[in-house]
């Protein structure tokens, strides 16, 4: 069962400048988001991506065309009811003093207080539940500016899960995280997700991980359409090497990575296969080498068992690593 | 009951704990008040004006009910009243420094004085004679004019101007502007005039009698009780404006209810008291280190006994034994207050995550 919790139409998203004019960035766009799908937003700086989530989140008026919230129009649905719908984690900092983990966390239940925004029994609940499934629990009484970047952005996501609703924005949230972290993040997401039927978008640079975890994806480039669709089918269909390839970059259909093209200063053929071979293969490209390519090659290399066996004008030489055979194309050319 | 609540129930009842010792403070702080002044009185003797049993003296009647007890209220409405508008002020330009003094407000209110007392000594125009002026509710007026006209403006810009920090550099260039005004002011006066003006630029928690604080009393009760009403807004926008929007708060409204309730506090104790210098700033602080939480849930109240506890505290100090008459309150919530600052900030070494 797919539902629809938001849906655009004919939305378009800008600026408005003074005097009346209106800086459009995109327009005509239909989207949809779904429960249980996490929705990755891609596309290049100043593309955007934090337009489309601040317009969808409500903090920006709408240029033209509308946005709905489970059917109901955007515009009509109260501060108070809004609360209840969208919940967002953003890229700015959060300076709240002298507050604990687990009070950050109770701002996702504001929505539900009293006036005096005291916490009932069942939001004390939902907070420890928000708690375990970021894997937070263990920081509950821990001050939020002691946490590390990683940390802090688990207790934001904790709080959009106490808010407990159906969609969650989230503007890059894994930038200024290490690899891990990143990983990290996104699989507590995906779990939260998958499991609590919401509906998440995040606007990523993660390209690779953008195609590992997202359900949908959603390309966004300057002044190009938006495209939409489940991650395979954009890049076989050229879609992501439409948006991100540069004079530089190529996006590799094959791999899903980028390649950094320059003129090769020569090629390299390899005899062999297995994990040397293709490590032997990075580094020989990292370093500007085509490698098995059409033209003669300026050297040819053997991997035999624990050894390469490098053939340059019918001289040879053993290399028992990578950078000694690197270092002895290095002295030949 | 898991662990995490029940560590959450037990911090709240350790805050409880500290409201009651706070209040006992205060408690043995306004009687300390009562007790000391430039005149000796037998403990007894206030136990039995107290209890309304009669006294030995009549004047020692007269200065417990007339001077001291008026006083030491003003005392107690004072700390509190600047302490919240402190406290309002910090978490709404969400700057550690932020204060009554800051935004102009004060100086507002001494431009509305200075116009009164000043202006009028032109010859031919005067108004009001000197010895009408330092009890005249005329002064509260001119005050309270001058305050909100002040915070009129910053209510304009504030609506106009998201930026918070613009608004408060505004209000301190303002402040200056007010100042070097007043200064042309002083210039031009009588001798007889400015020398008023000084005294009541000194602040005093002593020139406001029984009548006067019918009006002082519900304004403040009025201001605190606005702030009672601004604590889940007040948390909301701790975390930013956009954060406290997704949860469903007008950012706009929470900005100039609580410039509104900040500026009526500080222009009603500014008229009465005369611009008491660093308590507004300083309070906030003592009550954010007393409970080490940026909670206004805690804060609110928190500001209020800090402001009582130490607004009486300095009044005593001012009226100790010893110092003939009474130092100005001023003089004692400088010499107090700026130390306090100064050991709140660098003892908390994360200042800029002070508020």
């Amino acid at each position: 069962m797919k539902d629809v919790v938001l849906n655009t139409k004919k939305l378009s998203i800008g600026y408005r400048q003074k005097g009346g004019l209106k800086n459009v960035l995109h327009k005509g766009l239909n989207l949809r988001l779904n429960r249980g799908e996490i929705t990755c937003l891609l596309g290049p700086n100043g593309s955007g991506k934090s337009t489309l989530i601040r317009t969808l989140a409500g903090f920006q008026k709408i240029i033209d065309g509308e946005v709905f919230i489970q059917n109901t129009e955007l515009s009509t649905i109260s501060a108070g009811e809004s609360a209840k719908k969208m919940s967002v984690v953003l890229t700015e900092q959060v300076f709240v003093g002298n507050m604990e983990v687990f009070d950050v966390v109770a701002y996702g239940r504001s929505p539900y207080t009293g006036f005096l925004g005291r916490l009932s029994e069942i939001d004390t609940m939902t907070i420890e539940h928000a708690l375990r499934e970021t894997g937070i629990e263990n920081l509950h009484n821990r001050k939020y500016f002691e946490l590390s970047d990683g940390e802090r952005q688990k207790v934001l996501i904790a709080k959009s899960l106490a808010q407990e609703t159906p969609i969650i924005f989230l503007d890059e949230p894994t930038a200024f995280l290490d690899f891990p972290s990143k990983i990290e993040i996104l699989q507590l997401l995906r779990k939260a997700s998958w499991e609590q039927n919401k509906a998440i978008l995040l606007s990523t640079h993660d390209l690779q991980l953008a195609i590992r975890f997202a359900d949908k994806i959603w390309l966004m480039g300057n002044d190009k359409a938006m495209q939409a669709g489940i991650p395979e089918d954009l890049i076989l269909s050229g879609r992501f090497a439409e948006f991100f390839d540069r004079d530089k970059t190529k996006f590799d259909i094959a791999s899903g990575n980028f390649e950094f093209q320059a003129q090769p200063i020569g090629n390299i053929n390899i005899n062999g296969s297995g994990t040397s071979a293709e490590w032997l293969k990075k580094a020989l490209i990292r370093k500007g080498y085509q490698v098995n390519g059409i033209e003669n090659p300026v050297a040819v290399i053997d991997i035999t068992k624990n050894q390469y066996q490098i053939t340059r004008d019918k001289e040879s030489t053993q290399a028992e690593t990578i950078a000694e055979v690197l270092e002895a194309i290095k002295k030949a050319g | 009951m898991t662990e995490i609540s029940l560590a959450y129930q037990k911090h709240q009842k350790s805050i409880a704990g500290k409201f009651v010792a706070m209040g006992l403070v205060i408690l043995l702080l306004f009687i300390l008040n009562i007790a000391f002044g430039s005149v000796t009185i037998p403990p007894l003797e206030i136990l039995q004006i107290i209890f309304g049993t009669g006294a030995g003296k009549a004047s020692w009647q007269g200065i417990i009910v007339d001077t001291r007890f008026p006083q030491a209220i003003t005392a107690v409405l004072a700390g509190a009243a600047l302490g919240v508008s402190g406290l309002m002020m910090q978490t709404l330009f969400r700057n550690p420094l932020a204060g009554p003094s800051v935004l102009g407000v004060s100086s507002g209110a001494s431009l509305g004085v200075a116009l009164l007392m000043l202006l009028t000594s032109v010859p031919g125009v005067r108004i009001i004679t000197q010895n009408q002026i330092t009890n005249n509710f005329s002064v509260v007026i001119a005050a309270f004019a001058g305050a909100f006209a002040v915070l009129v403006i910053i209510m304009l810009l504030a609506a106009k101007y998201r930026s918070n920090s613009t608004i408060l550099i505004i209000g301190i260039m303002l402040a200056y502007v007010i100042s070097a005004i007043v200064g042309i002011l002083q210039f031009y006066s009588l001798k007889e005039d400015l020398q008023a003006f000084i005294i009541w630029g000194l602040g005093s928690f002593s020139n406001v009698s029984w009548q006067q604080l019918t009006f002082f009393i519900p304004v403040v009760i009025f201001g605190l009780g606005l702030s009672i009403l601004m604590i889940k807004p007040m948390n909301a926008i701790l975390l930013g404006d956009n954060y406290a929007r997704n949860l469903g708060f007008n950012v706009k409204r929470i900005s100039i209810l609580l410039i509104t309730g900040a500026g009526i506090l500080v222009a009603v104790v500014t008229a009465y008291c005369g611009p008491i210098a660093f308590l507004g700033i300083a309070i906030p602080h003592l009550s954010r280190n007393l409970f080490k939480s940026s909670d206004h849930f805690i804060n609110v109240p928190g500001t209020i006994l800090s402001g009582i506890m130490l607004a009486l505290f300095c009044n005593m100090i001012a009226r100790l034994p010893g110092f003939d008459g009474a130092l100005p309150i001023n003089a004692i919530t400088s010499l107090i207050g700026a130390p306090l600052v100064i050991w709140i900030i660098i003892k908390s070494n994360h200042y800029q995550k002070a508020v």
